[in-house]
Formats: structure tokens, sequence, C-alpha cells
């Protein structure tokens, strides 16, 4: 099926593999064009770089272990490569890009056999290879674009959250710039909730993990403050990470409460590493983590399978009519 | 028809069964070379192969591991009756040997023919 076919009714919700994939790439748009508009054209050129190097990596895979090729042709490289670009500063070098998208779609996905079988959120083990490899060329803080709002936040001394929001670092709501491309990434993902790719659990999971301590430990704006609910929602990449990485259907768990489970942890996780690791914005490790507890996860859901008549001992052989 | 992709693990295939299986553990199983009890219980509808967005066969898969299941059911079914007719007749041909035998003693330990009373 090709995937024009899905895209025809953009409406609907998508039956294929393929047409999923793709009406992904399509929600990112709006955030893809928002990121243009805040932080310069360069952002395509990243995510031009990563879709390059992801595509080659995977042709080379696939192509080594003797399967067709058809490269970008599931759909889920695209995602992954797009997810990379947005994710890394738009001033980093370009070949960071391509050594992400070749360290997530080569080793965290084909390496484990492709499509459907990775553990890791390859967008996410490529982005924390390469910002733990070059922290300094992926900081959002130099002198063009000045420091980031949850840089700011954290770092300001004793300022009150209403005095250090009119710094040139904040926006209307939340960090300027981000908080746009934010908006865009909640509107592509609830036009994802609307057409069914992704089920609301897991990005509510999110936010209200990164909402709920927040709010609880919100003290009304002093200089010690942690920043606001709000605020912590639309900074960073809080609202991509809720609707579009940590929905990634094979690397999150399976049962309904698990997902809850799963989607808070990564929003308390991003919280705390914001606001007392050593990373300004935590999403990709909470992610990580994230995906290491999901199939312990599902091995609890397994060994409680359903049962529920008894029947579960090998059957009589059917009669001759089988 | 485009050829299958792996399983993405999307979750739309168990509220898809009639039965309440779960096929995505099915699959999982039978591709990992296990045999899963709950098999018996499918009903062959389909449902889960036409909600499948990556075009697994699933019905394909479960009618064949169905059948194995079955025939290597119905080969312990006839293994044991095979077994239990061979003890049958054992007992049988002992008890035959043990009737001629007894005969055999009986008529030796009878007077001869010149020793009946006349």
């Amino acid at each position: 099926m090709s995937p024009g076919a899905a895209g025809l009714s953009l409406l609907r919700a998508p039956a294929s593999t393929e047409a999923l994939m793709f009406r992904v790439v399509i929600a990112l748009v709006p955030c893809i064009a928002v990121a243009c508009w805040a932080f310069g054209v360069r952002v395509l050129l990243q995510c031009g770089a990563a879709l390059a190097a992801g595509a080659a990596v995977e042709a080379a895979c696939r192509a080594i272990r003797r399967q067709p090729v058809r490269p970008l042709a599931d759909g889920a490289t695209p995602v992954t490569c797009l997810l990379i670009g947005l994710a890394l500063p738009p001033q980093a070098p370009l070949w960071i890009a391509a050594v992400a998208a070749v360290i997530g779609i080569g080793l965290a996905r084909e390496v484990y056999g492709g499509l459907g079988r990775n553990v890791f959120n390859p967008a996410m083990a490529g982005y924390a290879a390469v910002l733990v490899a070059w922290p300094q060329a992926l900081s959002w803080v130099d002198a063009e674009t000045g420091a980031t709002a949850l840089d700011a936040l954290r770092f300001r001394g004793a300022v009150t959250t209403d005095e250090a929001m009119s710094e040139a670092a904040f926006g209307v709501m939340g960090a300027r710039g981000f908080e746009w491309v934010n908006a865009a990434a909640l509107a592509g993902g609830l036009y994802l909730v609307a057409t069914r790719v992704i089920h609301w659990r897991i990005p509510a999971a999110v936010l209200a993990g990164v909402a709920l301590p927040a709010l609880a430990l919100y003290d009304g704006g002093s200089s010690a403050s942690l920043g606001s609910p709000l605020f912590h929602c639309f900074a960073g990449a809080t609202m991509l990470g809720a609707f579009f990485i940590a929905t990634d259907p094979v690397t999150a768990p399976r049962g309904a409460g698990h997902q809850w489970l799963f989607g808070l942890g990564i929003g308390a996780v991003t919280f705390l590493i914001r606001v007392s690791g050593a990373y300004p914005d935590g999403l990709a490790f909470a992610v990580l983590l994230g995906n290491l507890a999901a199939p312990a996860l599902d091995t609890l859901r397994r060994d409680a399978g359903p049962d529920p008549d008894g029947s579960a001992s090998p059957p009589a052989p059917p009669g001759r009519d089988e | 028809m485009a050829e299958a992709l792996a399983c993405i693990r999307c979750g739309r295939c168990e509220p898809a069964c009639p039965v309440s299986l779960a096929p995505d553990r099915l699959h999982a199983a039978i591709e990992a070379g296990r045999e899963d009890a709950s098999l018996a219980r499918c009903v062959e509808c389909r449902a889960c192969t036409g909600a499948c967005p990556s075009r697994i066969d699933l019905l394909g898969e479960f009618r064949a591991a169905r059948r194995r299941m079955f025939a290597a059911e119905a080969r312990r079914r006839a293994a044991d009756e095979a077994r239990e007719r061979s003890e049958r007749r054992s007992r049988r041909l002992a008890r035959v040997r043990e009737d001629a035998a007894e005969r055999r003693r009986r008529r030796l330990a009878a007077p001869r023919p010149w020793e009946r009373p006349q």
C-alpha cells in the first residue's frame, strides 16, 4: 500500500504501518515550520542531514541482512530523523545530526533486528549519545541565541520568576521560541489523538508527570521556584516528547495501567533532571529509562494472562470434518 | 499485496479478538518457537489479521500452529491406544499359555488310561 493512499483522507484513521508513520510525519510539519520560524531555516538542514544519514544506514543494514532495501519506505526512519533534527540545536554542526541518526537507526534499531524489534527509542538513543559525547556543541546557550529559558530559570540566582521571565529568554507563557514549538507539537499531537494514531493515555501521563511535581513544588514564583506547571509543559521538548516520542508503540509498554506508569515516570524524571540534574532538559534520558522498564512491565502482564474458563490444557483433536 | 512488516506492538489485534485472546502474544510465542495452549480457543475468524497494520498473516500462523498442536495430540493418543492394545494382547497371550499349561498339568496328573477303574 502506498503512503499516499491514506494521505488522500488525512482525517481518517490510517490502516497500515506505513500510513501510521507518515501520518506522524505530517503531524510534525507544524512543529518543524514553527521551529524554522523561531530558530531559523537551519532546522531543516539538521533534519535533512539526519534523513540522509538515516536512509543510508538503514539501507546498508538491510542489505547486510539480505532483506529488501526500500529505503524510508516503512516510514519509521523519517519519523526518527525528523525528531533528531528537531531535538538538536540548529547551530550545531550538521555532521552531529548525521552521527545521531547513524547511532539511533543503525545501533538502536537495525542491530536489534529492524522495525518492531528495538528496545530503545532510536531518536532518543541517537540524541542522548551525541549529547553526552559533544555537550558543548549541543548546548542551546551561545552568544547568538542567548541562554535558553530552562537555563535562565535554573541558574538565575536570587530573582523571582516574574522578574526572571521578563528577560529575553522568556516569551508569553514559557520559554521564548520554545513555547510556540511546543504549542505546534501539541497541535500535531492532538491531531494524532483525534485520528486514532496514538491514544491520549501516554501524552496525558507524561504531561501529568511533568506538571504535578511542578505544581506540588510551586511556591508562587519566588526566587527559589522551580517553574510553574504551565512553564514546564511548554518548555524544552515536553510536548514533542509527550505526543511523538513516548508514544512510540514499539518501545512503550502494552497494558493501560503500565502506560500510565510509563508516562508519569518519564514526566517526573524529566522534571527531576531539569531541576537538579546536570542537563537542562532531561526528556531523552527519561524516555530511555522508560524504555528500559517497558519490557519488564510487559512480562508482568504476560504472566497474568487471561484464561477465564480454565481451558489452557492441550485440546482434544477435532473430528474428521476439520 | 505488499509484504508483511514486523509487529510494531500497536495493540490493535487484541480488542479485535472475539474470544479474548492476545494475538500479539500468540504471534510472539510462535515466532519464538513456543507453543501456547490458548491457541485452542481460536475460532479462526480473521479479525486480528484484518486489524493488523503490518499485514502480518496471523490467521495463517495460527492455523499452522493449531494443526501442529492437534496433530501432536492425535499422535500422542494414537501411541497411548497402541500401547494399551499391545498390553492387552500380551495379557491375553499370557492367559492362553497359562490355560494350556494348566490343562497339560491336569492331564498329566490324572490317572493313566490303564490305571482307570473298569
